[in-house]
């Protein structure tokens, strides 16, 4: 499996907001990029909520790939309160993964990672919420 | 006006539509070919107005008209009159010197007043009276006789009339040229006078005339086609007989005919054989009535040079068309002023380059339109219209009176006027369109200017207006040394410090960011400092109730779904005992008098509102004298320099290692601000700093 969405030589963009996605069996894998702030935090909002419309108890569990993320100011943060508040509010399960050195500060820092069950990398935070059969 | 409207409107001004302007000129330059065609009648109104405004002069009187008019009917008896009362008028004008008299008056049958007519009608007369009538000449006879010797030219009419056949004789016109038959008026037949009177007859002229698709008689013809042969009209004919000449020759070109030369004269005709006749007014000095003739109320040289045309009016014997000059003229004086136009010195011309001329001065005077009306106001370009336009017809209605030349101005001023339609109805919706842009981008910009300028005011007002005076804390004791900054970025964040005593011990201080920007952050801010301290005022379960009621009256008001960091701290002021909660705030720093920064960690909890009915823990610590508590936000850890590398904690513990020993609260922040702008140079802030410290040391 695949280390990153983005891939290595990518990891480093400037650009903010764009989300990539990957399904893996029941599990979305969504990967944004680059650094979320003020700037690019509506596209980012934009590009990630409607993503997670179907994240129920009987649909999908979302993983969000953080590895590509540089930056992440708060109201960036803000949206992913959002996206946990929307994820807790219908049921279903989001937990974020692959923190980069600058987002496991901001997580502690911010507390965040009360907010979202973390995961080392994305392989573990899939194996964590792929249904049990 | 900022730079881009301005270049936008300048560019539109650039754009005002010429080339539209310019490609609508091609097509109109074909108006002096179409308009004639399309619209006979506009050019014959203007041709006949300069015929109104310069009407020939009358100067010589070549032809008399001999007018059988209503006083002649009245004495010698009803018409058709005796062919012997025509003869005696005949005679009557010969004796008087007449060159050549025209008959306007077609004689088909015979005199019913002949003798033998009289017999065959007066059956009931005896036989000695008719044979003596019948043996006495009859009246065309002697009509024929009598002007046998007279210079007369009679009139035919042609006819396409299929049992009209063309004359028998010989026509005096000859052609010398390419044949020009089909130029010319035709008719495949005629009707011809009674035989006698034909044969004496010097001159056979036609007297059909070609009216205008209104009525109106404009061209007269000199020649006429009559099966294959071409003859001339009376007017010509008369001349002929006039010059004594037996012959006339027709010169013709290609395009048609060119002239007539009768002896040593030559009469330029149109190409259709015709004369565009150029009108004087009706004038009695041509007319003699013919009962003045009869009863030799005429001297002998009356007439002397001169041509007579005889002709009825009486009694509405005679067509009166209308005439460029007039509503109404008698045929006899349209053929007089044929035979005048044919022997004047001027000619009405339509010269062969006339479109070209015409089409010329509408492209020049349509280019000049469209170049000099460039950004004019419909006024303006209404008077470089019209000048121009007057000119034109000026010009124009001169060269007619100089030169009688006959140049339409129609398609100049219709061509132009369209031209100037089309400029003045672009022009204003491409104004409008400019002036609407133009008040789009200046509503846009002062609302633009008004909501940030407000809005921001409003944030900062907001933000600056609530936080506390540091140096006023009420009731706050001489050993605590407090002190906070606040320095908004150019766009409002939403920092936020409190600090005041919940009772005469303990110091409540707060220190928060919310996420987000703008008056939404500022007004959520200023609720969560209230509600902050509302909870702080009325709790006395400790910092634990205080954070727990405010953060659950925070989520309820935050329809936004903002969030606050923050960090809640409360001081016994006596003991130095801190109890401190983090809700996702970076931690705060401690250092002692002779020790280096220390992070203040605790577990806390993500920022208020982010899980509702989060426990937040409360953390303790104790305070040694001197120990300095700062707190602030990640304006100061953010802060950008040069290369884009973050200020971070470090460079904050390294700036307090540096600070004097017992360096009092307010230096400590100013000191801090001061290395972070330092830090960020010219770069503007992106997020507001806020920085609080608190130095404590035991109350004496």
């Amino acid at each position: 499996m695949a280390s990153g969405c983005h891939g290595d030589s990518r990891a480093g963009g400037s650009g903010g907001g764009e989300v990539l996605e990957e399904a893996v069996g029941d599990v979305r894998v969504l990967c944004p990029a680059g650094r979320i702030d003020h700037t690019s935090v509506e596209a980012f909002q934009n590009a990630l909520l409607p993503r997670l419309e179907d994240c129920r108890e009987d649909g999908v569990a979302i993983v969000l790939d953080l590895s590509a993320v540089e930056y992440m100011s708060s109201v960036g943060l803000r949206v992913l309160m959002l996206a946990a508040k929307q994820c807790k509010g219908q049921s279903g399960r989001i937990a974020v993964a692959a923190l980069g050195e600058q987002m496991r500060e901001i997580f502690q820092i911010s507390r965040f990672d009360m907010v979202f069950p973390v995961y080392e990398d994305r392989a573990a935070a899939i194996a964590a919420l792929t249904r049990q059969e | 006006m900022n730079a881009p409207t301005a270049r936008a409107v300048k560019s539109g001004n650039w754009l005002t539509p010429r080339w539209p302007a310019l490609m609508l000129l091609m097509p109109l330059l074909l108006l002096p070919w179409i308009l004639p065609t399309a619209w006979p009648g506009l050019a014959n109104g203007i041709f006949d107005l300069y015929q109104r405004l310069h009407p020939r002069p009358l100067e010589r009187l070549p032809v008399v008209i001999i007018d059988i008019d209503e006083a002649s009917l009245k004495a010698i008896g009803q018409w058709p009159w005796p062919r012997t009362e025509l003869a005696a008028l005949v005679e009557k004008a010969a004796a008087a010197g007449a060159l050549a008299i025209g008959l306007d008056i077609l004689m088909p049958e015979a005199d019913r007043y002949s003798p033998a007519q009289l017999v065959a009608r007066y059956p009931g007369l005896d036989v000695d009276m008719r044979s003596q009538l019948a043996a006495l000449p009859n009246n065309d006879d002697l009509f024929a006789i009598r002007m046998f010797t007279l210079p007369v030219v009679v009139g035919r009419a042609g006819l396409n009339d299929p049992m009209a056949q063309p004359p028998d004789k010989p026509s005096t016109v000859q052609i010398n040229g390419p044949p020009p038959h089909n130029h010319l008026l035709s008719f495949s037949g005629h009707l011809a006078n009674v035989e006698s009177i034909d044969i004496a007859a010097q001159g056979h002229g036609f007297l059909n005339n070609q009216p205008g698709p209104d009525g109106a008689i404009r061209t007269v013809p000199a020649v006429v086609r009559v099966g294959a042969e071409i003859y001339p009209s009376l007017s010509v004919e008369v001349l002929r007989v006039a010059l004594g000449q037996q012959n006339m020759r027709l010169d013709s070109d290609a395009d048609g005919v060119v002239g007539m030369h009768i002896g040593q004269s030559f009469l330029p005709l149109d190409a259709n054989g015709k004369v565009r006749l150029h009108f004087s007014p009706s004038d009695p000095r041509r007319w003699v009535s013919a009962l003045d003739v009869l009863e030799d109320k005429i001297s002998d040289k009356d007439f002397a040079d001169q041509v007579v045309l005889i002709g009825a009016t009486g009694l509405g014997l005679h067509d009166t068309p209308p005439t460029p000059v007039s509503a109404a003229m008698d045929g006899i004086e349209i053929q007089a002023q044929m035979i005048e136009n044919l022997l004047g010195e001027h000619r009405l011309v339509r010269p062969p380059w006339a479109r070209w001329a015409e089409a010329g001065l509408l492209l020049l005077l349509g280019g000049f339109l469209v170049l000099a009306g460039r950004d004019a106001t419909p006024w303006r370009l209404a008077a470089i219209y019209v000048v121009p336009a007057a000119l034109t017809l000026g010009l124009f209605i001169a060269l007619f009176v100089r030169d009688r030349l006959l140049l339409d101005p129609s398609p100049v001023l219709l061509g132009n006027g369209l031209l100037t339609a089309f400029l003045i109805s672009t022009g204003y919706s491409h104004a409008n369109r400019l002036k609407r842009a133009l008040d789009r981008a200046l509503a846009r910009e002062k609302l633009e200017t008004a909501r940030m300028g407000g809005e921001l005011n409003a944030a900062r007002e907001i933000q600056l207006g609530i936080l506390p005076d540091p140096k006023d804390i009420a009731g706050c004791p001489d050993n605590l040394d407090f002190h906070a900054v606040l320095e908004p970025a150019r766009e409002v964040g939403g920092d936020l410090y409190d600090a005041f005593m919940v009772d005469d011990r303990q110091l409540f201080f707060l220190i928060g960011d919310v996420s987000g920007k703008g008056v939404g952050a500022s007004l959520f801010m200023a609720l969560s400092k209230a509600l902050c301290k509302s909870a702080a005022l009325r709790g006395d379960g400790g910092l634990a109730e205080m954070i727990s009621v405010a953060s659950g009256e925070i989520a309820r008001e935050n329809p936004a779904m903002l969030f606050v960091t923050a960090v809640a701290g409360l001081l016994d002021t006596t003991t130095g005992r801190l109890q401190y909660c983090n809700a996702g705030h970076d931690a705060p720093l401690l250092l002692g008098p002779d020790q280096p920064a220390r992070s203040l960690e605790s577990a806390g909890g993500p920022p208020l509102c982010v899980l509702e009915d989060f426990p937040y823990p409360i953390e303790e610590a104790q305070l040694n004298s001197g120990d300095l508590l700062v707190l602030f936000t990640d304006g100061v850890t953010e802060a950008r320099g040069g290369d884009q590398v973050l200020f971070g904690a470090d460079r904050i513990s390294t700036y307090l290692q540096g600070l004097e020993r017992n360096a009092a609260a307010e230096v400590v922040c100013t000191g801090l601000l001061q290395a972070v702008n330092h830090f960020t140079g010219d770069a503007p802030a992106f997020d507001d700093v806020a920085i609080m410290a608190l130095r404590w040391r035991p109350a004496p």
